[in-house]
């Protein structure tokens, strides 16, 4: 028995250290997956934060919007940029990263506090981005608190200077209202509407490099793709039919995820639902062209689910599916540019949260495809030298 | 089979290495219709290369390969649906049913979806399995699945069948069927390569011998010729009892010794033919040997192939 356990754990260690793949992929696969969780979710554990960019348009040029602003500019990890146009401040709350909200300081601010009165800053919000949001809020607050305070204390001093009080009012409590950064809608969103397209996407591309990588393998072991070759198909054709398969599996299990989002979830579909179907089949095409680089450099059968599974979480997690692009740091978001996933979940944020015209989701589509064409060459061009 | 005519697949002087190996080395061979044409040898002789380079899956580092008189290259698809390849490996998809399987095969060679369903199904009744033709593949015999792999590699008709050790693995029973079916494919017009390193198979059911070793064609021919190459001729092997004369066999005419194992009472000697083996008994018994046994042996490709290459059909190449 002992002898026998012996000779099986040693025949094991052998096996293992046949297949470097696999031994790479035991170490490889969890250190891709920290890095990608520490940087992206660290600010959550009170490590070092993202900047922020925060358009600010003062309309007040009162005392009150310079406390503001002075104050935002010794903010540790917010970057002021200081806008005259309110529009293009909400412009670049509603699309450009790392700019959640932008604020208007608006005229007569200084005069209403000075006044008593309870005047508001103007956040424009992205309610996509409700995490980011919620913490840049935060410090707003804070900091409109300490304002209205240190306000207080001068007024207060200036009444005890004069021995007995006079006539003036206190001054009154600065706050700020939401609005939506893009004009008529809500500014929070169904927590649904990010994760059903997030994890959608997610196990779309698990899907793909199971089935398509996977089985690909297989055909070589088995050697249908040899015997079809003999027929005179070529290899190309067989293996973008195989893709073309799996692309509208893809389409369809996008589609029904969808559905159920909507009737147990009651996820927004966006202006028109029919529009879902663009990034739905730019991603689709992209990750049927990964699996096949996936099947194309995997070296041993049992490699493949292993690599497949850590590509396909590491783009969703980096590519925001998981959890708001802007947590992550600067090099992982200029990587995220480079993943099909990124410009996916762009596309459904715009459809579906920010409920733009379908037209919004154009150009990730043709950056996706984009990726995607270089997915599939790459993946051809290697399938094709392996057969030669 | 008329010699005069025209091979369906030929290769000439192909050559190829794999790195420093040389696989194949300066080989010529050619099938003509009705046909069945066995390429013998041991493992890593090259066979399987050679099957490859005629399936066109791989190219001949030197060389050529005709089909019907022309390069694959001048009508790919055409001239690659005159061949059907029945590799070593059950080329099957196994979830998918046995007449699944064909069909799919079918339809890639260009059947017609109305040709296609008359096709499967003679080929399914060819190899006996049309009973289960909706059982997954998975679920066969090992001897069911090679049959279903050759049904999907004649389901589109071919004229020429590339056979790659089809009974490897395969029962008695399911042998005998396989056989059975080639040769009948073969008689029906189509010229078939039959791959294999079972002598017995070859000399069962091929018409025309290439003898493969090390990459190289050591000999082509018919049956008779190739195993007269090897200078074999009809031994009879002896068991006796008791002393041998002086000078042993020496006085037969007609006859040579092979060997003679005097402490176990055994004799190997040649004749010229079988019509000799009662004048020999007679001599033997002239000589006073007693013989208690013997067993008369027919020359075959085993020892032509032993006489050729100085091992077994059944030896390793390294």
């Amino acid at each position: 028995m002992l002898r026998a356990i012996w000779l099986t754990a040693q025949n094991e260690a052998r096996l293992l250290v046949k297949d470097p793949t696999v031994l790479f992929m035991l170490l490889f696969a969890p250190v891709v997956i920290i890095t990608v969780a520490g940087y992206s979710l660290g600010s959550l554990y009170g490590g070092a934060a993202n900047s922020f960019r925060l358009p600010l348009v003062d309309l007040d040029h009162g005392k009150v919007a310079q406390g503001v602003i002075e104050a935002l500019r010794r903010e540790h990890g917010v970057a002021l940029e200081m806008l005259d146009d309110p529009d293009e401040a909400r412009r670049l709350a509603s699309r450009r990263d790392r700019t959640p909200v932008a604020i208007v300081i608006p005229e007569g601010t200084s005069v209403a506090v000075a006044a008593g009165g309870q005047p508001r800053l103007i956040l424009f919000v992205d309610p996509v981005r409700r995490v980011e949001v919620n913490a840049l809020e935060l410090r707003i607050d804070e900091l409109c608190r300490r304002i209205t305070e240190q306000a207080r204390t001068a007024a207060q001093s200036q009444i005890e200077s004069f021995g007995e009080a006079p006539a003036i009012t206190l001054p009154g409590d600065i706050g700020f209202v939401e609005k939506p950064a893009i004009e008529g809608e809500a500014v929070t969103v169904n927590a649904f509407d990010q994760y059903v397209p997030g994890f959608g996407i997610t196990f779309l591309l698990i899907g793909m490099m199971l089935g398509i990588a996977l089985t690909l393998f297989d055909e070589r072991d088995w050697g249908t793709l040899k015997r079809l070759q003999v027929s005179g198909a070529p290899l190309t054709g067989l293996l973008l039919g195989k893709l073309f398969a799996r692309f509208i599996v893809g389409i369809a299990q996008m589609i029904v995820l969808f559905a159920v989002g909507w009737a147990l979830f009651g996820i927004s579909l966006g202006r028109n639902p029919l529009a879902l179907i663009i990034p739905t089949v730019g991603i689709s095409f992209a990750a049927a062209a990964l699996a096949l680089v996936v099947a194309s450099i995997a070296t041993a059968h049992d490699s493949v689910p292993s690599l497949g599974v850590t590509i396909s979480i590491s783009m969703a997690a980096i590519g925001g599916c998981w959890w708001p692009l802007d947590f992550e740091p600067g090099w992982m978001r200029e990587l995220a540019r480079w993943l099909p996933t990124t410009w996916t979940m762009q596309a459904f944020n715009d459809l579906m949260i920010r409920n733009q015209a379908p037209s919004a989701a154009l150009r990730p589509l043709a950056a996706t495809i984009g990726i995607g064409m270089i997915f599939l060459l790459a993946g051809l061009f290697r399938f094709l030298s392996l057969d030669d | 089979m008329s010699p005069a005519e025209a091979p369906l697949l030929e290769a000439i002087e192909i050559s190829k290495s794999y790195g420093a190996r040389l696989a194949l080395d300066n080989v010529s061979l050619a099938v003509r219709p009705g046909e069945i044409a066995a390429l013998l040898g041991p493992n890593g002789a090259g066979k399987t290369t050679t099957l490859s380079i005629l399936a066109t899956l791989l190219k001949p580092d030197s060389g050529h390969v005709l089909i019907n008189g022309k390069p694959r290259k001048s009508d790919p698809t055409g001239l690659g649906r005159m061949l059907g390849l029945v590799p070593q490996s059950l080329a099957l998809y196994p979830t998918l049913s046995a007449a699944q399987n064909v069909w799919h095969f079918a339809r890639m060679q260009g059947l017609s979806h109305d040709d296609a369903r008359v096709h499967c199904k003679r080929a399914l009744d060819e190899v006996g399995l049309s009973e289960r033709a909706d059982d997954p593949m998975h679920a066969f015999s090992g001897g069911m699945k090679r049959l279903l792999n050759l049904a999907c590699g004649i389901v589109h008709r071919p004229p020429v069948l590339l056979l790659d050790e089809p009974t490897v693995g395969v029962d008695l029973q399911s042998r005998e069927q396989l056989l059975a079916r080639i040769r009948h494919y073969a008689d029906a017009g189509a010229g078939v390569i039959y791959s294999t390193h079972y002598m017995e198979e070859a000399e069962r059911i091929c018409d025309r011998v290439l003898l493969i070793d090390r990459g190289k064609l050591i000999a082509e021919g018919d049956l008779e010729k190739v195993i007269s190459l090897g200078g074999s001729r009809p031994r009879i092997e002896l068991t006796y009892r008791g002393q041998l004369p002086d000078g042993r066999f020496g006085n037969l005419a007609g006859v040579r010794e092979i060997g003679t194992t005097v402490s176990e009472g055994k004799a190997i000697l040649e004749m010229n033919s079988f019509a000799q083996v009662a004048e020999v008994l007679h001599g033997l018994r002239t000589l006073d040997v007693n013989v208690v046994d013997f067993n008369l042996h027919s020359p075959n490709l085993s020892d032509a192939f032993i006489a050729l290459t100085g091992h077994t059909l059944r030896d390793q190449v390294n």
